[in-house]
């Protein structure tokens, strides 16, 4: 107690310095718990909307269909839908056929990937068809209502209540054609959905294949995203006994979005890095400025009986000091520009275009941190712990003066 | 006179400079490298966009490119007619025509883009010859060769030599299809084009799609991307009424201002960054002039002015700062320099990612632009004289007479 009551005198024998010092590192505390935040909440909500309109957190797919995409690569639902609905913790489960075919107009033609889904569950998940009124969505799974997107509309050049023909493969080899009407109108933002989005009921995607009730994808949605791991074990054990069909996560159903965010903290971490790194000097150069001013006081100290070692820990007592200190701040000042970010948030409208397409969704100008306590303790810690390392050197420099040297220093 | 002063003491205490110089010169060192990578990220997210698909120009009907209109066409004499070659800027012009259809089969139908070329002229605008990992690149004497995407190629499963049935509806409102031969496969690591596109013979599909001697597009690449549009101002005067030149920034309005918002966020970090560093040369000025009260005092009595003693300390800081400056812009071109001759390959660990139209390739490689230098060392200088600027009021604040009593 002694020795902690001393070095908290000695750190503030300098006030303006430990004043500032302390500010640097409670700056960059701030700084990369602030920004770590921030950038949890935008990744969240880009996992979100991705999900949403992608594989869900979770998704069930024939082996190898994530791979190669080919349509022969289907399933039967058989209860599966009902089963997996039932584990706790899923929201939804949304069953989708996807079928390379072409759209055709009167007048033009254009590849698309027909997707056939359950109109009535899609509605309450997918970001693409929430704006949509009841009146433009699909009315059942045979119906031929389709929703398209609004540039591939555009370039069909028809119009909502028009009809368009779509060719594909069916199964037997032939090509198969079905009439369809636009019912609804997509306007994502994103050029490549709004060129080449077409849904339709799942079962009438199915009849132009042959199969009506087959599935590609079972895309679970979750109430929370922590329930992943739970839920892709329960899964798998109702698959058991179908060896053919597997579950992934959304990272590896979504490589684009996952990378994204991968790529993006990459870089922000290398900032971080560089912050602490100039902190740390920061840090040594005081402490090692405050041991050269006290050499005589330290050669006093040893004369009178002192062991470098306790030299040596005071030093490193009053690094522990002013890191701990500092964290303190820090984590206090990150945690109110935390709650600021959440709260209210950055817009950043006026900067970035209105419908920026970042790993396959749209980047959402307001952003909003999300609160990650174990995270920020986690960072103040390791400044601390920076702070002790930095403390090294002028430490074993203060255990390295001989008494009669120290004393003869002014 | 006082700048000789003003170097010496600096090196009253090397160990404590010496700390500072390394603060200011890593981080001015390492800051240089980020940007460099980042601009490298950015150059890499343009070039997929242009290089490998659209050129950085493009002639075209008005509103071909917001709506693809088969019949929105132009004579492909219009390539001779337009005299590019004056703009001694394009390096390349490539007429094309554009058709959506389905290639089949017997297995299975992808749908895909088809673009009608002329090989020898559209190798110079686009590099997908440089990314082929099968077969060759389609002669001028191929009739049917087409270069398809990888993606594509493992979903139809062809390889080169293979025949494609490629559907679409012509002109004339019958539904044409005629007979492909792959002649190689390329992959550019964006999936939106190596699942989708396809090259084929200009000739070939102006008779599938009973467009004779018709073309939907002349795409362009200059020299200098950034300044695209200044050349297609130049070039909109030449132009016959009715067609349109753009330039990529129209062609992909989001990357456009991706690449101009970049301006502001590397502002952002460059000021984050710096503060810190600010507050290590803010401390390390403001001990090295409490040390020197008694000196200042003694100046002072013997005549110096208050604001030679505040130029002095200024200039102490403002010399460090062009000594980091010095040291740190070389080190970080010399980084910046390995990362753009060597590069680290990220393959292994990511996949590419497409950001605002374009594509990021999984790898860090930096390129050289001036603004990645000029910000760092600018603001470096800024933040020395900021940052010496308590310390030095101070200093020129004391007063003689308490100023020399101090010990």
């Amino acid at each position: 107690m002694d020795y902690l009551h001393l070095a908290w005198k000695n750190i503030w024998r300098n006030r303006r310095r430990t004043i500032i010092t302390l500010t640097a590192i409670a700056f960059s505390i701030m700084l990369v718990q602030a920004l770590h935040n921030l950038s949890a909440g935008v990744y969240a909500g880009m996992i979100d909307s991705g999900v949403r309109a992608g594989s869900g957190h979770v998704a069930v797919y024939h082996k190898n269909y994530l791979e190669s995409r080919d349509e022969s690569l289907y399933f039967m639902d058989n209860n599966l839908i009902t089963e997996i609905e039932a584990i706790d913790g899923v929201k939804q489960v949304l069953p989708r056929l996807y079928i390379p075919g072409l759209a055709q107009s009167s007048r033009e033609s254009r590849g698309v990937v027909l997707i056939g889904v359950d109109p009535q569950r899609e509605r309450q998940i997918n970001p693409f068809l929430k704006a949509l009124p009841e009146e433009a969505i699909i009315r059942s799974a045979a119906s031929r209502d389709a929703i398209v997107g609004s540039r591939l509309l555009d370039e069909l050049q028809i119009k909502p209540g028009q009809k368009f023909v779509i060719t594909a493969q069916h199964q037997d080899g032939t090509l198969h054609s079905e009439l369809l009407y636009v019912r609804g109108v997509v306007s994502s933002g994103m050029k490549n959905i709004d060129s080449s989005l077409i849904m339709i009921g799942r079962e009438r995607a199915g009849l132009l294949t042959g199969s009506p009730s087959s599935v590609h994808e079972l895309a679970v949605i979750l109430s929370d995203p922590d329930y992943e791991k739970p839920v892709h074990k329960s899964i798998t054990a109702i698959l058991g006994t179908s060896p053919d069909i597997e579950v992934v996560n959304w990272e590896r159903a979504m490589p684009n979005l996952a990378n994204a965010i991968k790529l993006d903290y990459a870089s922000q971490k290398f900032i971080f890095l560089i912050i602490l790194l100039i902190v740390t000097i920061g840090v040594i150069n005081t402490l090692l400025m405050s041991v050269m001013e006290r050499m005589r006081e330290f050669g006093v100290i040893l004369a009178l009986g002192s062991k470098p070692r306790t030299l040596r820990g005071m030093i490193m007592l009053e690094a522990l000091t002013i890191g701990l200190f500092a964290a303190a701040i820090g984590s206090l000042l990150g945690s109110l520009a935390t709650w600021y970010l959440v709260s209210v948030g950055i817009d950043l409208a006026t900067f970035v275009p209105e419908t920026l397409e970042f790993g396959g969704v749209v980047f959402d100008p307001i952003m909003r941190a999300s609160w990650n306590p174990g995270w920020m303790l986690q960072i103040a810690f390791y400044v601390v712990g920076l702070t002790l390392l930095a403390a090294l050197y002028p430490a074993i420099k203060a255990g390295r003066i001989t008494p009669v040297e120290g004393m003869r220093h002014h | 006179m006082l700048l000789t002063l003003a170097f010496r003491n600096l090196w009253r205490n090397r160990r404590r400079t010496l700390l500072t110089l390394s603060a200011m010169v890593v981080s001015a060192a390492l800051l240089i490298l980020a940007l460099g990578v980042f601009s490298g990220m950015f150059k890499d997210m343009l070039a997929s966009a242009t290089e490998q698909y659209y050129g950085h120009l493009v002639i075209a009907r008005p509103d071909y490119h917001q709506r693809r209109d088969l019949f929105a066409h132009l004579p492909d004499s219009i390539v001779d007619r337009l005299d590019l070659d004056k703009a001694s800027e394009i390096t390349g012009k490539s007429p094309r025509l554009r058709s959506f259809g389905l290639l089949s089969r017997p297995e299975t139908s992808q749908p895909v883009e088809l673009l009608g070329i002329i090989p020898d002229l559209e190798r110079q605008v686009t590099s997908l010859q440089q990314q082929l990992t099968a077969g060759h690149y389609p002669t001028a004497t191929e009739r049917n060769g087409a270069l398809i995407g990888q993606g594509l190629a493992l979903k139809m499963r062809v390889k080169p030599g293979d025949e494609l049935v490629y559907v679409t509806q012509a002109a004339d409102g019958s539904i044409g299809n005629d007979l492909l031969i792959v002649s190689g496969i390329f992959a550019t690591g964006d999936s939106r084009h190596d699942n989708n596109l396809v090259l084929a013979p200009l000739a070939w599909l102006q008779q599938v799609l009973a467009l004779p001697g018709r073309i939907h597009e002349v795409a362009m690449v200059v020299a200098e991307p950034m300044n695209a549009s200044q050349v297609a101002d130049r070039l909109t005067k030449n132009l016959p009424e009715n067609i349109e030149i753009l330039d990529w920034g129209d062609l992909l309005p989001e990357m456009r201002e991706v690449i101009a918002a970049y301006d502001v966020s590397r502002m952002i970090i460059v000021t984050i960054l710096y503060l810190a560093t600010g507050l290590g040369i803010l401390n390390t000025f403001f001990m090295s002039v409490m040390e020197r009260t008694r000196e200042f005092g003694i100046l002072m009595a013997q005549g110096m002015r208050p604001w030679t003693i505040r130029g002095l300390v200024l200039l102490e800081t403002l010399l460090l700062g062009g000594i980091a400056l010095t040291i740190g812009l070389l080190c970080g071109a010399i980084m910046t320099l390995y990362m753009q001759q060597v590069g680290i390959d990220l393959s292994g660990y990511i996949t590419p990612v497409t950001y605002a139209g374009g594509t990021i390739l999984p790898r860090l490689h930096a390129v050289f632009a001036a603004g990645n230098f000029l910000v760092p060392a600018g603001m470096l200088l800024l933040v020395s004289l900021v940052a010496g600027f308590l310390p030095a009021n101070r200093a020129a604040r004391l007063d003689p007479v308490v100023a020399v009593r101090d010990i």
